[in-house]
């Protein structure tokens, strides 16, 4: 059922992939390992309609996943002196691109807006993907946005 | 930044995505068109030779074929020699020396001008400079147990293993292939001398045939896996990790290694129906040695260009468990009922006690069998398999004598076929050393215990070894 979805859904799931790790090789591991994963746990899955959405969710966590442990590498390595340290302090009076401005976004607010932006899910969708009310999806969508608009440039780029 | 442009922006980076992913799929569309030219340009130049067998085709990349031992040495004809060596009229060729780093095969063929049908003997065959092209090589080359499809039905042993016959167009030419270890250098020449060939009534006739073999050994293309599973059986809520490790493709098997984490040793699991690419892998019954705490299957060759995919299903799951069940035997015929199904229990004396057990159940039963132990007087004695005469009984009534446990299982019929199993054995004071030792007095028995069954749970589940979307 799940090798059905991914023949199916392939270009799609590809375009989530993507959307988080925006690069080919990062985006195909990270789906590569999701199917596998996937494929695994198959028999986990006790609703087959929400095959499509379990794996959506699956991609979603492996580029989550990905993000987090390239972070804490990234402090490691800071520490040992090894590499440059993280630039927390966004300059806002400058325009910063939107995909750096997503990953200053926790996990949760990312995963809102890149499925309703980027990948242009409904809420109703999204709430079955994040497994989340779909009351809860439009508050915290919204108060993603504003943190968003913030991170991109408050009121200098109007 | 008011919201709208906010929006606007997304809208904007959204598009960026379906360039840059538009962008990606060109690029490997022009990868793919370039390398689909020059796929184009060599099918044409293959196709205008006239011998090529093998027509390549987008489809290949994927599709997987299971060669044989024939095919081995037509596909690899860099390890074919044809060398004759003649001795009392009796041509000996060595077709080919095929070397990998996972096998040696070494084909030959007899042609007798009296027609008599040939092979080299068990003992008949040497490699003479073995010390130099093997770290230890087992001192006889015909290994002890050889894939049973292969078993030369004119002779009809099970032990002359390790080689198998091949097709002949010549009736009167005896064609053979010998597995032994491989090679332990990457080229050479192995000097083999034949000695002895045996006809089918066993009869040896000596000479001598030797040949000199260049070889080099091909290098395998090993695919690391790395890949770990947790599978629960279903069985007391039991696990089994497995870890699979890599595939070896050579041109003498295509090897599978990889580890079994359990925790209770009366566990077993069997696995089945090897695919790669959906397409079945055959294997090697008598592959590799598996003495060591990696797992190896050998599965014959596969050609295939790029894998995809991997998968086996775990068919069934043996379970080897103490029972502990009593019966009183008295006048016999004796039925005992055993989880509902019945074991009748029969006895004759000749010149010696017999005993009959036939279960007719044992098609319904979720076990392969059931450990017997009688008990005369005071002294018990199990009914081992390797004890007793036994027998199956086949659906159409045919019986096939067993002599050991080791011979039974070389028969699948008994696990799928059999209509009821009839373990008989023979006890007497002169002939069973065992009851002697036992200061066995001659009574009958009057007693029978089930000790331990052998269960057999299906599981049917399939498994994902590897799995590859990209390259």
């Amino acid at each position: 059922m799940i090798e059905k979805v991914i023949e199916n859904h392939h270009h799609q799931l590809y375009r989530i992939a993507y959307s988080y790790m925006r690069n080919n090789e990062d985006a195909e591991d990270m789906l590569q390992s999701a199917y596998e994963k996937a494929l695994k746990s198959e028999k986990q899955l006790k609703d087959r309609k929400k095959a499509k959405s379990w794996l959506v969710k699956i991609i979603i966590n492996e580029c989550n996943q990905m993000f987090r442990m390239r972070k804490k590498q990234k402090i490691f390595l800071e520490n040992l002196g090894l590499s440059e340290p993280t630039v927390v302090d966004v300059d806002y009076s400058q325009n910063i691109q939107i995909k750096d401005a997503l990953l200053l976004l926790d996990e949760e607010q990312r995963n809102l807006v890149v499925l309703k932006h980027l990948m242009g899910y409904r809420q109703r969708e999204i709430s079955a993907i994040l497994d989340m009310p779909i009351g809860t999806v439009k508050s915290k969508l919204s108060r993603s946005m504003e943190i968003l608009r913030e991170i991109i440039g408050g009121d200098s780029c109007d | 930044m008011t919201e709208r442009k906010l929006k606007r922006m997304l809208k904007l980076e959204r598009k960026q995505i379906e360039k840059e992913i538009f962008q990606q799929k060109k690029n490997r569309f022009s990868f793919y068109r370039k390398r689909l030219v020059v796929l184009m340009v060599t099918i044409l130049m293959l196709s205008s030779v006239a011998f090529a067998y093998h027509q390549l085709t987008i489809s290949e990349w994927f599709s997987a074929e299971s060669l044989n031992y024939d095919q081995i040495l037509v596909r690899n004809p860099t390890y074919r020699l044809d060398m004759e060596a003649k001795d009392q009229d009796i041509v000996v060729t060595i077709e080919g020396f095929v070397t990998d780093e996972l096998n040696s095969y070494l084909y030959y063929s007899i042609e007798d001008e009296t027609g008599r049908r040939l092979r080299v003997s068990r003992d008949g065959i040497e490699i003479e400079n073995a010390d130099t092209l093997f770290k230890e090589l087992k001192s006889d080359l015909y290994e002890s147990m050889m894939p049973k499809e292969y078993v030369d039905e004119n002779f009809k042993s099970f032990y002359h293993a390790g080689s198998s016959t091949l097709a002949s167009e010549n009736i009167n030419v005896y064609r053979e292939v010998i597995r032994f270890d491989p090679v332990d250098v990457k080229s050479g020449t192995a000097e083999v001398m034949i000695t002895q060939l045996v006809d089918e009534n066993g009869d040896i006739i000596e000479g001598k045939w030797s040949y000199e073999l260049p070889f080099d050994r091909y290098a395998v293309e090993k695919i690391e896996i790395g890949k770990e599973q947790t599978i629960l059986l279903p069985y007391k809520d039991e696990e089994i990790t497995l870890k699979y490790l890599s595939l070896e493709k050579g041109i003498t098997a295509t090897r599978l290694s990889y580890t079994e984490t359990k925790d209770k040793d009366n566990l077993n699991i069997d696995y089945n129906n090897f695919l790669i690419n959906d397409e079945p892998m055959r294997e090697i019954f008598f592959g590799s040695d598996n003495q060591h705490e990696v797992i190896q299957i050998d599965f014959f060759p596969v050609e295939v260009k790029k894998i995809r995919k991997i998968t086996c299903e775990l068919e069934l799951l043996y379970v080897d468990e103490p029972v502990l069940e009593i019966y009183p035997l008295e006048d016999f015929p004796v039925e005992i009922e055993y989880k509902g199904e019945t074991l009748l229990i029969e006895e004759s004396f000749t010149d010696r006690y017999q005993y009959t057990i036939t279960d007719d159940g044992y098609k319904n039963r979720d076990f392969r069998r059931l450990d017997f132990e009688f008990k005369f007087g005071k002294y018990l004695f199990p009914m081992q398999p390797l004890d007793t005469e036994s027998y199956l009984v086949f659906e159409d009534g045919n019986e096939t004598n067993i002599v050991t446990f080791f011979d039974g299982m070389m028969y699948p019929e008994a696990e799928t076929r059999t209509k009821k199993y009839v373990l008989e054995t023979h006890f007497s004071n002169e002939e069973l050393k065992n009851m002697e030792h036992y200061e066995y007095n001659g009574e009958s028995a009057n007693q029978i215990r089930i000790r331990r069954e052998y269960k057999k749970i299906r599981v049917n589940q399939e498994i994902v070894i590897y799995s590859k979307w990209f390259w």
